[in-house]
């Protein structure tokens, strides 16, 4: 997943608090197409009173939604091919799935019609019924819809809110849906991820490998050594050596006469710039300080996990010295004039800059059968405190808790990440697939940066596990955008920390 | 026959002025965000001994002053401007009101794209004159100007507008008379033309202190409220409460302060201008 820039269509739709009726409604009936707005009420909070005694937040164990699962023929059993899935037969009734996501690029939009009218082909009482919104609308969609309690049936989510998903109840146990085989063959780091206590909430959907991608071209003007050319991940280069290549890669280029190429793009992630999405980004300098093989409680563990074992604490975890040392080498990018202080969209795109921390989605469409980039582009790890440190929070779609379909849109996740729609699918997105087996028959992933991308998605880690992760990732963006404009490092974390701790306490009453 | 008005008011205004006081008063389950206690001033003194809060309440007041001293005299001078029907007036006039039909939204991102440190318009049109670039948005002591001259543009038709047409219902004759009677231009301005428009200047006066007390969309847009605060005022307090921190009761408290501070300020210039008038 690669989150970009989308904060003027969120914030304008926050703003002008629009209903819903610009998220396009595509309603599949008979493999015909038809489109209508799609008009939806606030939340109803007042239906949620009769939950609210039986609800009342608890830190204990997860609330998720957990049945026993009636096993049916399992895979290749049913009409059609719907991958791990290992439920009941589908319903014979007439029904509509509703599925809420993000809207795509247009060939995404359209892969996904032609596997509904498949699905549709083989389930022609079943109707797919997709409500289409902008990527950041994501999170506040879902909290209205599921307060209103007449939510879709299966949502997109992220790897990082799978602890509040299922301790809120919002999200369905998948786990006893699908064979043990087709979740073995996930890439464990992002099962792990997607689960809680052992079970499975959310449907891995794509990863996140981040990396650094360079443009050798800009190397070579500026008579600059290119980073590490590495096979594993244990010989990367530390942030001291990516900073120092950078500040030599600034300097040859000024000398020259070039003023517009930056040595780092400005991070086209979340909302962009600094402190753009702390998820995937920015948490690099902090968390690759701590070490996960350290002691539990030490500072150099804490700093790593980025949260208590409780997930309702942070002071001692965002804070330590490492973190301090590792908010000091972000800073040092803004001071040294190494990126840009502000949101520019599509430097590195655009040869405007030299290196970019992104994801693998580049490397693998240049990889792939006809694929092709722009220019020279290699790539190379995120820099190395004590450990190499990735997240790999990607997108992941859960099925409501409440549903009345269970079943069929347990069975429509599954079809669509079933062996033959998958690799399509991640063809024409370009992001990195989920499962094993997949990887091992593409092409591009047999490549030394191939190799490479399944190395780092095996080390990688995902959000600090807090049910009050979107507190948590909301006081951090602007903390460390503060930090890159200036602020001091120390101060801001502690302030920080107390924030969040201050905002956590509501979880544990 | 006011009937239906009456009940509209009563459901899009006070009754969710109502809700709003009494989940203000009310502890929520952070997962359903359904009311679950009653909190009694909880939420008010958890937000008041915030320091986020009480930053966002001084800029809230630097927003309103700011936004009024740039306002007014800009808005009562083009509004002479226009009133003149000098060479160029006409352009005046459609580039003031072309302000009140862009969208707030577009506006702000265009200007956030002028202020930008690195690529924008204003540091290259400084960088012309040999000047540094500055960080309009990305500092503590510009941000929160940048945003108010931002906002002040988008916000100036209206103002403009109402001097305007207090400008036109000022008779001819009486500038006549003082002219007759040796008064030049700056004398009758002070004399004949700002004391006629003090019904507008009041209109005026609270319009664009109201504005300023709900700037919004520039925020959200340009600075997210950073940087360390600099830019938060209450209403973007609240949203952040409500929609980032799942704190529905803080974020309601927020609103209803906001709704007294409002109150307070209004009053506080009826009365001034009021005993004026006495």
């Amino acid at each position: 997943m690669v989150h970009r820039i989308r904060a003027v269509e969120t914030v304008h739709h926050l703003v002008t608090r629009k209903p819903p009726i610009e998220g396009i409604h595509m309603e599949l009936r008979n493999s015909e197409l038809a489109r209508r707005t799609f008009v939806r009420g606030a939340a109803a909070f007042a239906s949620l009173a009769a939950l609210g005694g039986a609800a009342a937040c608890t830190s204990d164990n997860s609330r998720g939604t957990s049945t026993a699962i009636t096993k049916g023929p399992g895979p290749g059993g049913y009409k059609i091919d719907l991958g791990g899935y290992q439920g009941p037969e589908l319903t014979t009734e007439q029904i509509t799935l509703k599925f809420l996501r993000q809207s795509y690029s247009d060939a995404m939009n359209a892969r996904f019609v032609e596997l509904y009218a498949q699905f549709n082909k083989a389930y022609p009482n079943i109707k797919i019924a997709e409500e289409l919104i902008p990527y950041g609308n994501l999170p506040q969609k879902i909290q209205i819809y599921t307060q209103s309690g007449d939510a879709p049936d299966i949502m997109m989510s992220r790897l990082d809110f799978t602890t509040y998903m299922a301790r809120s109840g919002t999200a369905l146990d998948l786990t006893g849906y699908f064979s043990d085989k087709y979740l073995s063959d996930l890439f464990k780091p992002i099962r792990d991820a997607a689960s809680l206590d052992g079970k499975m909430f959310l449907m891995p959907w794509e990863g996140y490998v981040p990396v650094i991608l360079y443009n050798r071209d800009i190397f070579k003007k500026a008579g600059v050594a290119t980073p590490p050319q590495i096979t594993d991940i244990d010989h990367g280069w530390t942030a001291d050596q990516m900073i120092e290549t950078m500040i030599e890669l600034t300097h040859n280029l000024r000398k020259k006469g070039d003023t517009a190429t930056w040595a780092l793009e400005s991070s086209i992630l979340g909302n962009g710039g600094p402190g753009s999405n702390y998820t995937q980004c920015e948490s690099i300098w902090i968390r690759s300080m701590g070490s996960r093989n350290a002691a539990r409680g030490s500072s150099l563990h804490n700093t790593w996990q980025g949260v208590s074992d409780d997930g309702l604490s942070v002071t001692g975890y965002i804070n330590t010295p490492e973190a301090i040392a590792g908010m000091r080498n972000y800073q040092r990018l803004f001071t040294e004039g190494l990126t840009p202080k502000s949101a520019i969209p599509a430097q590195f795109q655009g040869q405007q800059a030299a290196m970019s921390m992104n994801s693998t989605r580049q490397i693998l469409q240049r990889d792939q059968p006809g694929g092709k980039a722009p220019f020279d582009v290699g790539m190379t790890l995120d820099p190395t405190g004590n450990m190499l440190f990735g997240c790999n929070s990607g997108d992941a779609p859960f099925v409501w808790a409440k549903t009345k379909h269970p079943n069929e849109a347990a069975a429509l996740l599954g079809f669509l990440c079933s062996d033959a729609n998958q690799p399509t699918y991640f063809r024409t997105r370009g992001a990195f697939i989920t499962r094993r087996s997949l990887a091992d028959n593409m092409e591009e992933y047999h490549t030394p940066d191939g190799q490479l991308s399944m190395k780092i998605a095996d080390n990688c880690d995902g959000a600090p596990r807090t049910v009050g992760w979107s507190e948590y990732y909301s006081a951090m963006n602007p903390a460390v955008k503060n930090i890159a404009l200036g602020a001091d490092p120390e101060k801001t974390l502690n302030e920080t920390a107390k924030a969040i701790d201050d905002q956590l306490k509501k979880f544990k009453s | 026959m006011i009937a239906p008005a009456v009940v509209g008011i009563m459901v899009f205004q006070y009754y969710p002025v109502l809700v709003a006081v009494v989940h203000s008063m009310q502890r929520f389950d952070p997962f359903t965000h359904a009311p679950i206690e009653f909190a009694g001033l909880d939420n008010y003194i958890r937000m008041f001994t915030g320091a986020d809060f009480q930053t966002s309440l001084w800029n809230t007041l630097l927003y309103v002053v700011i936004s009024l001293l740039i306002e007014i005299p800009l808005s009562l001078g083009l509004a002479v401007l226009i009133d003149r029907k000098l060479p160029g007036t006409r352009f005046v006039r459609i580039a003031v009101i072309a302000t009140l039909a862009a969208s707030e939204t577009v506006a702000a991102i265009v200007w956030a794209q002028m202020y930008s440190p690195d690529q924008g318009l204003l540091n290259g049109i400084l960088g012309v004159f040999g000047l540094p670039p500055q960080s309009f948005l990305s500092s503590s002591g510009q941000s929160l100007i940048s945003v108010v001259v931002m906002s002040s543009w988008k916000n100036i038709g209206i103002p403009t507008l109402i001097f305007l047409t207090g400008l036109q219902a000022i008779p001819r004759d009486y500038y006549e008379a003082a002219a007759i009677d040796g008064a030049g231009n700056f004398r009758q301005f002070t004399k004949i033309t700002v004391p006629l428009l003090r019904g507008s200047s009041v209109v005026v006066l609270f319009m664009s202190t109201l504005a300023a007390t709900r700037i919004f969309v520039p925020i959200v847009l340009m600075t997210q409220g950073g940087p360390n605060g600099a830019t938060s005022n209450l209403v973007y307090y609240s949203y952040e409460q409500a929609f980032q921190y799942n704190s529905a009761g803080t974020a309601s408290a927020a609103a209803i302060f906001m709704l007294a501070f409002l109150g307070v300020i209004i009053a506080i210039q009826f009365k001034v201008l009021g005993a004026k008038d006495e």
